[in-house]
């Protein structure tokens, strides 16, 4: 109070004499000055991008307009290709690839946010699992729970065998609607992980503030939804773009439906032989133009606002008790989604590989297995995949942070490129990214230059790179944009050089999610098939090569085991890497992040 | 050992803003001193601690530290490299770290072996009266007691400067008081030079050796707190520091000895003490002079205020000099009804209402009033400040401001 | 850093990187060009040098194979072993393989081709990508010289029949022996073959029926009514046998290595040739703008495949599979199992005349039978 102010004059006051001897000079811990990071930073960032994802891109993409530049055909300049690409046969699969992708997406939102909602926000029984079960799912391969449903409810299949006989499951299964399933589910996974880290940050005084002005519960639910429209837009975004460049549900569900997509239709036209890379790349860039519709929405929904939500230090939400009948519904209701999510594709395998060599009879029989294990040559191309798995998904992991960085700021005409760069690049597939990395890196120049990448393992390893990156970076940005700044400025203004004070002060917060996005860029690299089957490196076969060696000549059974295998070692690989975090990370690490203490 | 700061022509505009957060400030800080930037939100004093930090850069402009260049338009010396710490108003704890290892992590630059390390942050933990809780994590502390272990965190690496950045606003108001006096003896024990930021003018009086008033990134007056309390430079610093109420009137005529004779604008009910102007200081000046209405310019640089009768005026009063007095001896001068009455333990504070003029609010008095009783007022001319009308209307107190 | 010169730096970064790009794609363009009008001269002079290709072959380069076959890493070791000259092989399924070539044509980096199919070697012969002229020191017999092309662009290393039918024995006491058979609703809903598109040996089926049947209009014709007798499409051999065994049809349209390889595992399976079957041989095609060394390497390759080693290797690389095939070469007997082609009337189709119709038919059938 003023009061206590006495009058008079103040000076400065004299620091207190103390017998202190001279101060040992500081010096800054990190990097010496002359390597200071942040100043080439930015743009190295940027150059490494262009380089991996919009290099290869730009140049697929280009033979639509000019197949000579490539020797893919006559015209220097033409505009057929766009044309073919937009009427017929083709337009029709980019046409079905649109709706399906954007009914996926939103199925997606409406499946996961309630999932979302049940174990960060009540007492739901099983909660603790549903996390687990979730990144379980995002680890499966697409073309893993078609193989499931297709044995489920195909003639003769499990169905029918057990006096099932509903055609009508079958016709429905075997269409559109089952596609739009089955891509929905793919797409839960994204909008939970999204949901969820915004659920963490959202404190309880908003539902508070509404229900004390007269909200009932579902009206003060429904507040939130805007608050959360960041995280539901970007998990639309990004399962759109997912589910459009999808190939291994249109490679096996929907093509054995007659229900034609467009990724399906551009692996067509490349495989054709002599293939037709202009269209292919004429059907690319609607793909690309398609992606840039959610983003248009998601940026004029966000306008303005960064995708960073609310401060750390709003009041941790309450659990809400659920009833004995409603934890009753909402844990079975879970449970029965991930039964239908994880349990229909481990019957897929398991049919496939434990039951014969053609799955034809249902007894159990280890003969595929045996038979794999006969196999010259299995190791090999397992512990090649197991290395560059490894090597990828740490790249991609320290690449995707930044970029999750930049993404959860403030948006700027910078990000907003990137984040229509990395989201287009999801969109188109595997094959054109592979195509596209053949066009761009074994141009002839290069090899007068002495830079020979293509058919080489460093190449290979880009291209996983690039093509996990994007997703990566979108599965970061929840954790990251919680992120708070003065964490960072904290350990700097302490003493700790840049390097430092990210390492010890910064990352740590972050460890939890990193290790997780680290493993599921791992297990995609693993399990990834199109860019190996253009881009290996002849000599050394990645694992994903032996398996569709096997798989698409008649050794069925036994390729159906080697991908069973691949899958159970990307398992175990991912418990080794999570049991390890358990035990050796430090404790406060893992006091961080999950889930909000009951 | 304490360090002087030197910063000239301050500026820093931030991307994608056309205004900028900081305009050309300059100030000197000698070596020891405690310095409080005071300021209302948007005024710049984030700013300023952040670029003092190195955590912002700057536009143009220099900044000196222990006579070093730190940064100037071109040439940016890193945070880690200024010798200095800081306490964040969000604690800035790292959450995956105890009590004792954020605290041993500072000192971590003094290249001292880790037993030495966590020896010296145990001891500092108890200086600030959490020894018990060294091996506790950030979540599982209150919010002074966070604010504490950052406290120790800057202080045990024994830096020339000290920044602070709103370290009290986070928590409760009765906590606050307490800190304060925490801060302000740990700070001072330690002899740094000391930069703190608050938008609280009753902390800064507290606590400042010297206090900077900021409006919109500019530093529109600095000296000791009883200067800048009693002789405020503008309007904006008068109501910032505390105004029981701002009056419009009028300049009636020139008194004798350099006094004006002021009336209520717009004819309203009322008599006023003679006052003198008060003149714009320049930063750093001391004081005012005696007016001289001719207002001829002072060698010191500032202008003095130009009133001649006639003029209309802005009569800023703070609540020390407002009294309650009797309506019926005639001592009184202007008259109100009691809008609000709050008891404050050794007496009660009132919010008056005089028509025609406006609210006054922080009224002191120590017997009691009804809501809607007429009352007296008296005016101590010590505790009014008489400034030019800017333009502005006249405003009611703001209740915020009249906190004593 | 001040606002202006972050955003100059940022325009110069997005300058840079677009100029960059845009020259890139420039010098594509030039070296594309240029490089197609050199093609022609180098497998002019590499045909020539081919006769004296021993004698220049003293820079040992590794020989890239490009392969889809199942018994090729077998091969590849046993031929380093026996020359001691190093290959990496690039094992891929024959879409791939094709893909990665086309992509590269501008800078190509393989040395040979060894898959399925002629019409796909006559595609690559037609865009000059081949090294034409070579011919091994062997003595073909009939399937071999049925299979050898004019110009010497690829050399046959073994047939497989398109045009054998795997049933359900159980199920099907008389199977079908005739193409006309498969019209009739005895079997409606329970024929499936291949979709061409994914399975490279399907077009020859396809191209070997209507080459029969006359022409392309009578053999779209003919598959038009096989659709409207409920025909199943699989996408290749593997899962079209599936179907059979798992039930769901009774009548499988796949490649005799195919059908044969089932019959091993599964007892119920029994095989027919269809009469005429459609001969698929299987041949090495090498990159006419390799390095000369490599392509001298290419040619020891094709040597030792066909050598009485390489036979050996090629008949027990695979067993269950790609080693089911019918010799091209005097004096090599094809494995037990396969039933003798006294009793099967077999055509050869033209790849020249079929291969540059095969996208278009694929096309038609893509949209007209599988949709």
């Amino acid at each position: 109070m003023i009061d206590a102010v006495t009058p008079g004059g103040a000076t400065p006051r004299d620091p207190p004499a103390h017998g202190r001897a001279a101060r040992p000079p500081v010096t800054p811990l990190g990097l010496p000055p002359w390597l200071r990071v942040a100043r080439l930073g930015m743009p190295l960032f940027w150059l490494i991008l262009c380089a991996v994802i919009l290099f290869p891109c730009v140049c697929f993409l280009v033979l639509a307009v000019s197949p000579r530049l490539f020797d893919q055909g006559p015209q220097w300049f033409t505009l057929t290709y766009l044309h073919q690409a937009l009427t017929g046969a083709t337009a029709v699969a980019v046409v079905n690839s649109l709706w399906v992708s954007s009914a996926a997406a939103a199925m997606g939102v409406l499946l996961g946010f309630p999932i979302a909602w049940l174990a960060a926000r009540t007492t739901m029984p099983g909660r603790r699992f549903v996390s687990a079960g979730m990144w379980l799912a995002l680890l499966l391969p697409s073309w893993l729970p078609s193989l499931g449903w297709e044995r489920l409810v195909q003639q003769d299949g499990v169905m029918y065998r057990i006096g099932l006989d509903w055609p009508w499951v079958t016709h429905l299964i075997m269409g559109p609607f089952g596609v739009v399933l089955l891509l929905g589910l793919r797409c839960v996974p994204f909008s939970y992980l999204a949901i969820s880290a915004a659920l963490s940050g959202l404190g309880q005084e908003f539902e508070d503030a509404a229900r004390t002005h007269g909200a009932s519960r579902w009206q003060a639910l429904r507040l939130l939804v805007p608050i959360l429209a960041p995280a539901i837009m970007s998990a639309l975004a990004i399962g759109f773009a997912e589910s459009i460049s999808d190939f291994g549900v249109a490679a096996t569900l929907a093509y054995n439906s007659n229900f034609s997509l467009a990724t399906y239709a551009l692996y067509a036209a490349i495989g054709n032989f002599p293939p037709s890379f202009p269209l292919a790349a004429g059907m690319s860039w609607l793909l690309v133009a398609a992606v840039a519709i959610p983003l248009a929405l998601q940026a004029r929904a966000l306008r303005g606002r960064s995708y960073q939500i609310l401060s750390g230090r709003s009041r941790q939400a309450v659990r809400r008790r659920l009833s004995r009948v409603e934890a009753a519904c909402a844990g079975t209701g879970v449970a029965l989604f991930f039964v239908v999510m994880l349990g229909i594709p481990g019957f897929g395998a398991v049919s496939g590989s434990l039951l014969g060599d053609f799955g034809s009879s249902f007894t159990f029989t280890l003969v595929n297995y045996r038979a794999l294990f006969e196999q010259p040559g299995l190791i090999g191309p397992l512990e090649r995949s197991l290395i560059y798995g490894a090597i990828t998904a740490s790249v991609t992991v320290a690449l995707g942070f930044i970029a999750a960085r930049m993404l959860s700021r403030r948006r700027t005409a910078a990000t907003g490129a990137m984040d229509f760069l990395l989201l287009a690049s999801v969109a188109l597939p595997g094959v054109v990214f592979g195509a596209g990395y053949i066009f761009a890196y074994n141009l002839p120049f290069m090899s007068t230059l002495g830079i020979n990448l293509y058919q080489t393992v460093q190449l290979l390893v880009i291209a996983y790179i690039a093509s996990s990156l994007p997703t990566n970076a979108r599965v970061l940005v929840g954790a990251v944009s919680q992120l708070q700044e003065s964490l960072k400025d904290a350990a700097r203004t302490h003493g700790a050089g840049a390097v430092l004070a990210w390492a010890r002060g910064v990352l740590p917060v972050v460890s939890r999610p990193i290790t997780l996005a680290w493993l599921y860029t791992f297990c995609g690299v693993f399990l990834e098939l199109p860019l190996s089957q253009l881009l290996y490196a002849p000599g050394s076969p990645p694992a994903s090569i032996a398996i569709e060696d096997n798989l698409s000549n008649y050794h069925f059974g036994v390729g159906m085991a080697q991908a069973v295998l691949a899958v159970f070692i990307a398992f175990a690989a991912v418990a080794l890497v999570l049991g390890g975090y358990r035990l050796l990370a430090p404790a406060g690490w893992r006091r961080i992040g999950g889930t909000v203490r009951g | 050992m304490a360090e002087p700061i030197s910063i000239v022509k301050l500026t820093k505009t931030y991307p994608g803003s056309k205004v900028p957060a900081l305009k050309s400030v300059s100030l000197d800080v000698s070596p020891g001193t405690f310095l409080v930037l005071l300021g209302p939100s948007g005024s710049g004093k984030t700013t300023m601690l952040r670029c003092l930090a190195g955590i912002e850069r700057i536009d143009s402009g220099l900044i000196t530290i222990a006579g070093q260049t730190v940064a100037d338009g071109r040439a940016h010396v890193a945070p880690d490299q200024r010798d200095l710490s800081m306490v964040f108003q969000d604690y800035a704890l790292w959450p995956h770290m105890t009590a004792l290892d954020n605290v041993a992590f500072a000192l971590r630059r003094r290249r001292l072996s880790r037993a030495e390390c966590r020896t010296r942050a145990a001891s500092m933990l108890e200086r600030v009266g959490l020894s018990d809780f060294a091996g506790r994590y950030p979540n599982e502390l209150s919010g002074g007691q966070q604010q504490r272990v950052a406290l120790a965190r800057a202080l045990i690496a024994d830096t020339g400067l000290i920044l602070c950045d709103e370290p009290l606003s986070n928590l409760d108001a009765d906590l606050r008081d307490r800190m304060r006096v925490e801060i302000s003896s740990l700070v001072r024990e330690a002899g740094a030079t000391t930069v703190y930021i608050t938008h609280d003018q009753a902390e800064a009086f507290a606590l400042a050796d010297v206090v900077g008033v900021l409006e919109e990134g500019v530093l529109v007056q600095s000296g000791t707190p009883e200067d800048v309390y009693n002789h405020p430079a503008s309007p904006f610093v008068a109501r910032f520091t505390g105004l029981a109420g701002e009056l419009r009137v009028r300049v009636a005529a020139h008194g004798s000895d350099g006094t004006l004779e002021i009336t209520a604008a717009e004819g309203a009910a009322g008599t006023f003490p003679a006052l003198r102007p008060v003149s714009s200081a320049a930063p750093g000046d001391a004081g005012a002079d005696a007016g001289d209405p001719s207002g001829a310019a002072s060698p010191g640089g500032g202008i003095r205020a130009t009133l001649r009768p006639g003029d209309g005026a802005v009569l800023a009063i703070r609540p020390t000099g407002v009294r309650l007095a009797s309506l019926t001896d005639g001592t009184h001068q202007l008259t109100g009804r009691v809008a609000d009455v709050a008891f404050r333990g050794r007496g009660y504070e009132y919010a008056i209402d005089l028509p025609g003029l406006g609210r006054l609010a922080g009224v002191f008095a120590r017997h009691r009033a009804a809501r809607g009783d007429e009352v007296g007022l008296r005016l101590d001319p010590d505790g009014c400040h008489l400034f030019p009308a800017d333009g502005g209307t006249a405003t009611a107190a703001d209740p915020e401001l009249a906190r004593a | 850093m001040n606002r202006s010169s972050r955003r100059t730096r940022l325009r110069l970064l997005a300058g840079v990187s677009g100029a960059v790009t845009l020259s890139l794609l420039a010098v594509a363009g030039c070296s594309s060009s240029s490089s197609s009008s050199s093609s022609s001269a180098a497998a002019a002079s590499s045909a020539t040098a081919s006769s004296s290709a021993s004698a220049s072959s003293s820079a040992v380069v590794p020989l890239v194979v490009y392969s889809a076959q199942g018994y090729d890493s077998a091969m590849t070791k046993a031929f380093t072993k026996a020359t001691g000259i190093p290959v990496q092989l690039d094992d891929n399924s024959t879409g791939p393989l094709l893909t990665q070539i086309e992509a590269s044509k501008n800078n190509p980096k393989w040395g040979l081709l060894w898959v399925d199919g002629s019409t796909a070697f006559a595609g690559l012969d037609t865009q000059g990508l081949l090294l034409k002229g070579f011919e091994p020191s062997v003595s073909w017999n009939s399937l071999g010289t049925a299979s050898l092309p004019a110009d010497k662009s690829y050399t046959p290393t073994g047939v497989t029949l398109m045009g054998i039918v795997a049933y359900n024995k159980s199920k099907v006491p008389s199977p079908p022996t005739s193409w006309q058979a498969l019209e009739s609703s005895a079997w409606k809903g329970q024929v499936g073959m291949n979709d061409p598109s994914q399975s490279g040996p399907t077009f020859p089926l396809i191209a070997g029926v209507m080459n029969y049947l006359g022409g392309v209009s009578a053999g779209e014709k003919y598959f038009n009514t096989l659709k409207g007798n409920g025909l199943v499409i699989h996408p290749t051999n593997g899962p079209t046998l599936q179907a059979l065994t798992s039930g769901q049809i009774n009548l499988a349209l796949v490649q005799s290595s195919a059908a044969i390889g089932a019959t091993f595992t599964d007892k119920n399976i029994g095989i027919e040739y269809l009469n005429p079957a459609t001969l698929l041989p299987s041949a090495i095609g090498i990159d006419a703008k390799a390095p000369a060394a490599e392509q001298a390497e290419a040619e020891k390759f094709i040597e030792y495949v066909l050598s009485p080693a390489g036979q050996k290797v090629m008949q027990t690389g695979d067993p269950t599979g790609d080693s089911l095939y019918y010799p091209v070469v005097q004096g090599v007997t094809p494995l037990p199992s396969l039933p003798s082609l006294a009793s099967v009337k077999t055509q050869s189709i033209n790849p020249y005349t079929w291969g540059p119709q095969e996208a278009t038919i694929n096309t038609w059938f893509d949209s007209n039978i599988v949709r």
